[in-house]
């Protein structure tokens, strides 16, 4: 496996292990307190520092055990194949939201759009690292 | 009807140029060793500078590293007699 792709499974890995249980908790925690009482912040600011912190350890261990090589055509492909996928999901996503008929009168609090809209991104980001993943394990 | 295809030889030659490793041969072309591999198992088809490095690294024309066969073309070339035939 190389570099790459080590990195690539490492990001996917690190995004499902960090951002999943983060939505879960805040999103509950919306359900059962209201958009309003519900805390988010400290759980955003500690799964970012989280995240950054992981990549960085996995980052480092892959750079020790395989060796890094310059980025070439089939990199820069796989890229952005994997870019355009991202791309699909996060404009899909917002399409949902913006032409589905939600109750906003209920549902707004800005809280809760910048929740959202962090889904999205860590949707698209997720995207990202499994088309990357996928394609360096079939050859493109 | 046949789909259109890119088939290649960097098997072949890696052989018959001294059993040059994948990582020798990519070192040459300039990419990584995965994108040989992925090359060489037609996963991958190369631009057409990075098909020319390759055949470079052979010392070979291009024609003889890479061979383009269209479903068309190969279904006429089937049915018309070459003329040294």
């Amino acid at each position: 496996m190389s570099f790459r792709e080590k990195s690539s499974w490492a990001c996917l890995l690190s995004t499902i292990a960090i951002w999943i249980p983060y939505f879960v908790y805040v999103f509950s925690g919306f359900a059962r307190e209201g958009f309003k009482a519900h805390p988010s912040l400290p759980a955003l600011v500690a799964a970012t520092v989280l995240s950054v912190l992981l990549n960085l350890a996995a980052h480092l261990v892959i750079a020790i055990r395989a060796r890094q090589e310059k980025k070439d055509e089939r990199d820069l492909a796989i890229e952005s194949r994997a870019l355009r996928n991202a791309y699909y999901v996060l404009l899909v996503s917002v399409a949902l939201v913006v032409f589905c008929p939600w109750p906003w009168d209920q549902l707004l609090s800005l809280g809760l759009i910048v929740q959202v809209l962090l889904a999205f991104f860590v949707a698209a980001e997720t995207t990202r690292f499994l088309t990357q993943a996928v394609c360096y394990r079939r050859g493109i | 009807m046949r789909a259109a295809t890119i088939t290649n030889n960097i098997r072949k030659l890696r052989f018959e140029s001294a059993e040059m490793t994948q990582q020798d041969l990519a070192e040459r072309a300039g990419v990584t060793r995965q994108t040989i591999v992925a090359i060489e198992g037609a996963k991958y088809f190369p631009s057409l500078e990075l098909a020319f490095r390759i055949a470079a690294a052979f010392n070979k024309p291009l024609e003889e590293v890479f061979r383009y066969e269209d479903g068309e073309s190969f279904k006429i070339a089937k049915l018309k007699p070459s003329k040294s035939a």
